[in-house]
């Protein structure tokens, strides 16, 4: 057997057990000075090499114009800064098709009534609280790594699909529920 | 016609963790929380900081001012636990929560206010008290939150 093919192997065996390389990924950072301490401590830690750190909106504005991004982690309560308008206009910046769809995970230490479902319809990806801990980013990184969701674009909403598609029932049964879905139609549910 | 536009853009980030090398995720787990261990005492010294900031706000004539106490306790609530602090962490989280209410009932109530930072300042020793006494005092503090809750939504 050649080095590569032992080489293949070994990566293949790797992945399989559960192997994270984010040597070539391009992460940002938002957050005030502790907070990125904190999350450079974590990313280093996955082996994250590319970490573009942003104190301000301003700077992560220019961050996102100028380089690939493939991943956005960012507090929601940054001062003198509106986090869910800047993802907005992320998402609906047709003229950055690079960045505008990363996948962006916010961070709060405390959520203020109604941040989840304003988290939601901004377009983030996901909503984690703080204090930080490396399982959840973990988790959550790689769920948004292996996501196939795909993006929708409205008049008012530019983000992740969050339709859920129902199974149908098979044909010629009837649910017995008021809600089951027609025999031969496709439901969506919108569980945003 | 919705006037919806789907788009199926490529996955940068999960092109770029499957890519051959990088490290197993339990490895990644280890060294990212010993980078968080390394920097504990670090955060320890945000949280003084933090308590002295509150301190001075809460000695201002008039009280202090919401958002400022609210800000501060929010990064209380964010470092706490990784400076080895979670019950200074679960405080400074109730204490947001009352700020919060009384932000929307219009005011702060100064009693409330107290209970929150002195636990706050308790629990950055914890070690001088007992497992019982810390649960007692976030167990106060719990009713005392769940007193104001109740006043808002009466």
């Amino acid at each position: 057997m050649s080095d590569q093919s032992d080489r293949n192997l070994k990566d293949s065996a790797e992945r399989a057990l559960g192997v994270i390389n984010l040597d070539n990924a391009s992460i940002l950072l938002i957050d005030d000075a502790w907070g990125i301490e904190i999350l450079t401590r974590i990313f280093v830690g996955f082996g994250a090499r590319h970490l573009h750190k942003a104190e301000s909106l301003e700077a992560a504005s220019e961050t996102v114009a100028k380089l690939p991004v493939d991943l956005i982690v960012t507090e929601t309560q940054l001062q003198g800064g509106d986090v869910y308008g800047f993802i907005r206009k992320l998402r609906a910046d047709a003229g950055n098709e690079r960045n505008r769809f990363a996948p962006v995970i916010l961070l709060s230490a405390h959520a203020a009534p109604g941040a989840i479902a304003e988290a939601r319809d901004c377009g983030a990806n996901f909503f984690v609280a703080k204090p930080l801990s490396p399982k959840v980013m973990m988790d959550r990184v790689l769920w948004v790594a292996g996501a196939k969701r795909q993006y929708v674009e409205t008049a008012t909403y530019a983000g992740p699909d969050r339709r859920f598609r129902t199974v149908t029932l098979p044909p010629g049964v009837l649910g017995r529920r008021g809600g089951d879905p027609r025999p031969g139609v496709e439901a969506v549910e919108l569980t945003g | 016609m919705s006037g919806a536009r789907f788009h199926s853009p490529t996955n940068h980030l999960g092109k770029a963790v499957t890519q051959p090398g990088g490290k197993p995720v339990a490895t990644a787990l280890a060294d990212a929380q010993s980078q968080l261990d390394d920097a504990a005492e670090q955060l320890a010294g945000r949280i003084d900081e933090i308590l002295g900031e509150i301190g001075a706000l809460c000695a201002r004539p008039g009280g202090p001012p919401p958002d400022d106490l609210y800000r501060l306790a929010r990064e209380a609530a964010g470092l706490a636990a990784l400076a080895h602090l979670p019950d200074l962490g679960l405080a400074a989280h109730a204490l947001c929560s009352l700020i919060d209410l009384s932000r929307r009932a219009g005011a702060l109530p100064e009693e409330q206010i107290q209970v929150g930072v002195g636990a706050m300042r308790l629990l950055r020793h914890p070690e001088r008290f007992s497992e019982e006494a810390r649960k007692m005092l976030l167990d106060d503090l719990k009713a005392v939150l769940a007193k104001a809750l109740k006043t808002a939504s009466a």
